[in-house]
């Protein structure tokens, strides 16, 4: 968000971000929703983003959406959910659905971060928006470099995320190459407890929160980025792999990920499974000149992503 | 908050059962029995021009609403100059030449509440129905209990159906595959709000559009706006109501919060109405 309003800054534009407290529970997500619709906004224009905030009422409302409450939607089968299958639940996911039908339809125009967000939009709510693809944080600063020993990811280490999948990946992988994982979160504990595993032992360098000047160095100097999330809404790590001319190593049910991800072209698509994850490691440790390939048209791939055009996108139709 | 009054006039002749869904919509109401002015009323509502009759109780401001049903009734409205006509009988009003309001022969759309298809076979998951599931009423046949059909309507992946079943279907938000007849009758088009098919094709195209959740999803949604628009018994009722002066802006936080929630439709039991009155109310003390 705070590059989004930097880039309406630096276009001329004021403009304020606007913040109130959620929680994720049930109950207490639908009366933060009610009480964006509370909240009076005196600004020319509005962009929402994100569940709850686009329940914000005005006139000129445009939404840019990055999400909504997905524990409502397409998690609403995970183990974290709590609209789960008693006659409650299910009555507060069928009026959360209205609700967020009735003030997305509101919008001048509707814009998802990804082909992901706006299919899902589609398939819940039977709303029909329009992808706006934006850069990644530090896409200016990175670069391409060496290729190095290491596949990298940055990312938080939460469920979603499945970072276990990489280190099982790399298990698996026979040519030398580490992993390196910069990021923290709860699955923190087990992450170190996988990784001192024998056939993971010496691969795994779990980095933790790493500056930005280090992010941008590891992009650089990696051979390939390996990413492992599950139906992803967007995926800076991908983007920013691209643009710092890396492959990407991925699975096939990935999400958003695979909206940039061609298998053999820009990088290689797996079943997800840590043999396969492991071979495709291995692919590129042995064939080098595929790797630079693949990061050079996944350079390309990104080419023009610039903010500009999504300033202009958003504020005009 | 105190919501203001609508002094009902009435007669002991039966009046039109539809009346009371109207008054429901208006606000709180009460029966007037008796002949002398009476400062909690705001506004008036005679059932007919006999009740209308007990005018002489009017003395006052009062706004007056008056039913009119029938030629013969509507011959005796000369002497109710400045009332408000209101009526089921489209050509009978227009006839008038009175400020009138139109009570359609529509649907109360709040007791429809709209399910998407994917809480719809979730709903299905948990009582254990079919994982696809085409509910197609025979309108020449025995029609089911209401109930039964509301909770097809409900729960249906989607709905073959002809006739006024349609209009209810597309209150809950269902997928529907119907006729061209009465596609044109409620003023649906193929491919924005409903699946036109032939008559003998009308299940076999439902059945498809259970198969196609994306297209079900923008369907039942946008089927339901239609309703919203054309068919819900509402929209006049909020007509009358602000002639009438019965409907003002909220001034204070409880008022403001149930505005918020009226506009997303959201049921008169709904939990999250009871929470946030009790802590409005509680903030207002």
């Amino acid at each position: 968000m705070d590059n989004l309003v930097g880039a309406l800054r630096s276009a001329g534009h004021r403009a304020d971000l606007v913040r109130l407290p959620v929680a994720w529970d049930r109950h207490r997500a639908l009366d933060a929703a009610l009480a964006w619709r509370m909240v009076p906004i005196d600004a020319d224009l509005v962009i929402a983003t994100n569940f709850p905030s686009y329940f914000v009422r005005h006139r000129h409302k445009v939404v840019w959406l990055f999400h909504q409450h997905r524990s409502a939607y397409d998690a609403a089968e995970m183990p974290w959910s709590d609209f789960v299958h008693d006659d409650a639940a299910l009555e507060d996911q069928r009026m959360l659905a209205d609700w967020d039908a009735r003030v997305l339809e509101e919008a001048e125009r509707l814009y998802t971060t990804s082909g992901v967000v706006a299919d899902r939009l589609l398939r819940f709510n039977g709303l029909q928006a329009t992808p706006l693809y934006h850069p990644p944080p530090l896409y200016e600063q990175l670069h391409p470099g060496p290729l190095g020993d290491y596949v990298f990811c940055a990312t938080r280490l939460e469920h979603n995320k499945r970072p276990d999948l990489m280190v099982e990946g790399i298990a698996q992988s026979r040519s030398g190459v580490r992993l390196v994982v910069a990021g923290s979160g709860t699955l923190e504990g087990e992450l170190q407890a996988l990784a001192r595993k024998p056939s993971a032992a010496d691969k795994v360098d779990l980095a933790g929160f790493l500056p930005d000047d280090e992010l941008v160095r590891r992009y650089g100097d990696a051979l390939a980025v390996i990413y492992t999330p599950f139906d992803e809404d967007y995926g800076y790590v991908t983007l920013q792999a691209f643009f710092a001319a890396k492959p990407v190593i991925t699975t096939k049910d990935a999400g958003g990920v695979l909206e940039w991800v061609e298998d053999g072209v820009t990088g290689l698509v797996t079943d997800g499974t840590p043999a396969a994850l492991g071979e495709a490691i291995d692919r590129l440790a042995a064939d080098r000149d595929l790797a630079k390939r693949m990061g050079e048209a996944g350079r390309e791939r990104v080419r023009g992503l610039e903010w500009d055009s999504v300033v202009d996108r958003l504020l005009h139709a | 908050m105190t919501l203001p009054t609508l002094g009902l006039l009435t007669t002991p002749d039966p009046a039109p059962a539809r009346i009371g869904s109207l008054l429901r919509r208006l606000t709180t109401w009460c029966v007037v029995r008796y002949s002398a002015p009476d400062e909690r009323v705001a506004a008036w509502f005679a059932t007919s021009p006999r009740a209308l009759g007990l005018e002489r109780v009017l003395g006052g401001d009062a706004p007056v609403a008056l039913w009119v049903a029938g030629e013969e009734q509507a011959r005796r409205l000369e002497k109710t100059a400045g009332v408000i006509v209101v009526g089921e009988d489209a050509a009978l009003l227009g006839r008038l030449g009175t400020p009138a309001v139109l009570w359609p022969d529509g649907i109360d759309a709040e007791r429809c509440r709209p399910v998407t298809p994917f809480v719809r076979a979730r709903w299905r998951r948990r009582w254990g129905l079919p994982e696809r599931l085409v509910w197609a009423p025979d309108d020449r046949a025995e029609p089911p209990a209401a109930e039964v059909n509301r909770t097809a309507f409900a729960l249906a992946s989607a709905v073959a159906a002809t006739g006024p079943n349609v209009v209810e279907a597309l209150a809950w938000g269902a997928p529907v595959a119907t006729d061209r007849a009465t596609a044109g009758a409620v003023g649906a088009t193929d491919g924005r709000e409903v699946v036109v098919a032939e008559p003998v094709a009308l299940v076999r195209a439902a059945a498809r559009l259970a198969d196609d959740h994306r297209l079900a999803a923008r369907l039942g949604r946008a089927g339901r706006r239609l309703v919203e628009r054309r068919h819900d018994i509402a929209r006049p009722a909020g007509v009358l109501a602000s002639r009438l002066g019965l409907r003002t802006e909220p001034d204070d936080p409880v008022g403001r919060v149930a505005a918020c929630l009226d506009e997303l439709w959201t049921p008169a039991n709904a939990d999250i109405r009871l929470r946030t009155e009790g802590h409005a109310l509680a903030q207002a003390r």
